[in-house]
């Protein structure tokens, strides 16, 4: 028997070591890297944010990401900056995903075969044992 | 061998395709996947399952055929 879903995706209550792991792979695309406790400033406001990725910004600092409720939100005041807040969610709400399909294929003793990111997203293909 | 093709797409969809499973293994080795995605905090909405035409041959049908 075979089927697929398709679903909506939400993250809430993340894993920190995926996280982090996942922001380090936005920060490489961005040509940065994470840093720890990082305080996100914008126009006229900062934000105190578990994990940042410094950027030079015409007015901000960086992106960083917190917890709200166990929601994962992201700060950046994006004006000027070479991503939106709503890409660099979307990218990274991919990247932990897929971060967190691979750690779970491994403790089902599922194989990752293929991993790559396209202009759809990211595709794993995943080879489960009879 | 049975291959779940996962594809995270820009919009914050997943689609899970399943192929190649016999019987309704298909189901449960996507449900257990969906277990432990919850865990990490990835929670699934909205969820839409579609079932491919061989979902609905009967464990052991295509054994035989191919005999």
């Amino acid at each position: 028997m075979s089927h697929w879903t398709v679903c909506k995706l939400k993250i809430k209550n993340p894993n920190m070591e995926l996280l982090r792991k996942a922001m380090e792979i936005l920060a490489q695309k961005l040509g940065s890297k994470v840093v720890e406790n990082f305080v996100v400033e914008g126009y006229g406001a900062s934000k105190e944010c578990i994990f940042g990725i410094p950027l030079n910004l015409p007015f901000g600092n960086g992106l960083g990401v917190y917890i709200e409720n166990g929601e994962l939100k992201i700060c950046m005041d994006d004006h000027g900056a070479p991503i939106s807040v709503r890409e660099a969610m979307q990218l990274l709400t991919q990247y932990y995903t897929a971060l967190a399909v691979t750690v779970a294929s491994q403790q089902l003793g599922y194989t990752v075969q293929n991993v790559r990111e396209s202009s759809e997203g990211v595709l794993l293909e995943l080879h489960v044992p009879q | 061998m049975p291959i779940i093709r996962i594809l995270i797409d820009k919009k914050g969809r997943i689609t899970i395709d399943a192929e190649g499973f016999v019987g309704k293994s298909c189901l449960i080795a996507t449900e257990k996947l969906e277990k432990i995605l919850k865990e990490f905090g990835v929670s699934l909405n909205n969820k839409q399952v579609h079932l491919k035409p061989e979902y609905h041959v009967k464990e052991g049908t295509l054994e035989r055929v191919q005999a």
